[in-house]
């Protein structure tokens, strides 16, 4: 008799593309870019350093970033529940967007806003100049909110997550950026971006959805 | 609109069987725990009420207890591998066994199994005497480990999960006679109180692995 495995609170990662949105990857690209030139024109990364946008993306990034924003809200929405509402919405998104450009070798520190709900990731160009290269490395790299305590009493011990099939835990999830791929995570999950050694500028845009409620 | 596959990550694997001509063993092990309860006082952990025995039932549980524990030695190691290897785990596992009676308004309060790989708890008798009715209380309660900073800043906001619902924080488990439940040892839970008016008979089991490679 095969035992029954019941999976209990998984911790939700919406994955998405921005494929489908006209001409948004490119516009965005374009602001990215030039914004890039400008604020490294006037100071520079610091050596070994991938940049990041100093101001929101709405003071810079025009009508893109605009529409990024409208998307992300309405993917928010549907992506929350507020057990406490009756009729009219209680929350309202604010949305903050930052651009990031990397190239090889470039460090990447990830950053959480602690008043976030949801924190994202959409990225525009992945660096690899469209040919897959497993060995450029730049994955993203999910961490166990559980973390230590699956692996503290047996460091050699796995459960097995599925008893008809070899699929045990494994303490993180890895993710190959992908142009386009647009990655929403409840904000308190812990990222790290991998060592990136691809031929191309790695460029993206860090989001957070942040939930205010209204007055009452 | 943007369209958004949920994928569920990390999740905490529950398993569960129920044991194969479970209705003997019953019996023998009813015997066993309430002649122990005539004779031998309660120990004081997380019963709130009932008696609750030491963790040696494997010395005075007799064959039926062996046999439990066979079983669930068993299961351990078809839910457990080893890293980068297959097959054997390479484990021996130790088993800490006790029993817990609960009556009327006896509960379990939350609680982990440090120093434990895997717990168990095993159904002899749900005090239910067949009764569906959900005021019986006495199930058994799993708490998200994420708690408590997956409520902290909204706390009515809620992740949709793979299946379109919100994330809960604790989900219930009700006990069946025979069902065999293992969980790992640092998922925190609890026993609601019993509400009815029969004998809850259970059996909790802490496994212990020591590498048989060192």
């Amino acid at each position: 008799m095969t035992p029954a495995v019941t999976p209990l609170f998984a911790t939700s990662l919406a994955a998405g593309s921005i494929r489908n949105e006209v001409r948004l990857n490119a516009e965005l690209h374009t602001a990215v870019m030039a914004q890039f030139a400008l604020e490294t024109r006037a100071k520079p990364s610091r050596p070994g350093e991938s940049w990041r946008s100093q101001e929101e993306m709405a003071l810079w990034a025009g009508s893109g970033a605009q529409r990024l924003r409208r998307l992300l809200v309405t993917a928010a929405d549907r992506l929350t529940i507020d057990i406490g509402r009756k009729s009219a919405p209680r929350y309202e998104w604010h949305c903050f967007l930052h651009a990031h450009v990397a190239r090889a070798g470039e460090a990447v520190t990830a950053k959480h806003r602690p008043d976030a709900f949801w924190a994202g990731l959409c990225f525009l160009d992945n660096g690899m100049a469209d040919v897959d290269q497993p060995l450029a490395g730049g994955e993203i790299e999910i961490e166990d909110p559980r973390l230590p305590v699956t692996i503290m009493e047996a460091p050699q011990l796995r459960l097995r997550l599925d008893l008809n099939a070899p699929i045990t835990y494994h303490e993180t999830a890895r993710i190959r950026p992908a142009k386009d791929q647009l990655l929403l995570y409840p904000a308190w999950l812990r990222i790290d971006h991998l060592a990136f050694y691809g031929p191309g500028e790695r460029t993206w845009v860090t989001i957070d959805l942040v939930a205010r409620r209204h007055a009452a | 609109m943007l369209s958004f596959r949920v994928v569920p990550l990390f999740e905490t694997s529950i398993y569960s069987m129920s044991l194969p001509d479970h209705v003997a063993l019953d019996q023998a092990l009813i015997r066993a725990i309430l002649a122990r309860r005539a004779s031998t006082p309660s120990v004081l952990i997380s019963n709130v009420g009932g008696w609750q025995s030491s963790q040696d039932m494997l010395r005075w549980g007799g064959p039926a207890a062996a046999a439990l524990a066979g079983q669930v030695t068993d299961l351990c190691n078809r839910v457990v591998s080893r890293m980068h290897a297959s097959g054997d785990p390479q484990v021996e596992w130790s088993c800490e066994m006790w029993a817990n009676v609960n009556e009327h308004g006896h509960s379990n309060q939350s609680h982990w199994h440090p120093g434990s790989f895997l717990s168990a708890v095993y159904y002899v008798d749900n005090g239910y005497s067949g009764s569906p009715d959900p005021a019986l209380g006495g199930e058994l309660v799993f708490i998200d480990p994420r708690m408590p900073y997956l409520r902290m800043r909204t706390p009515d906001l809620r992740h949709v999960g793979a299946d379109g619902t919100g994330d809960e924080q604790e989900t219930w488990m009700r006990p069946q006679p025979g069902l065999l439940v293992m969980f790992p040892s640092f998922l925190s839970h609890s026993v609601r109180p019993y509400q009815g008016h029969g004998t809850r008979i259970s059996i909790a089991i802490n496994m212990i692995a020591r590498d048989r490679t060192q």
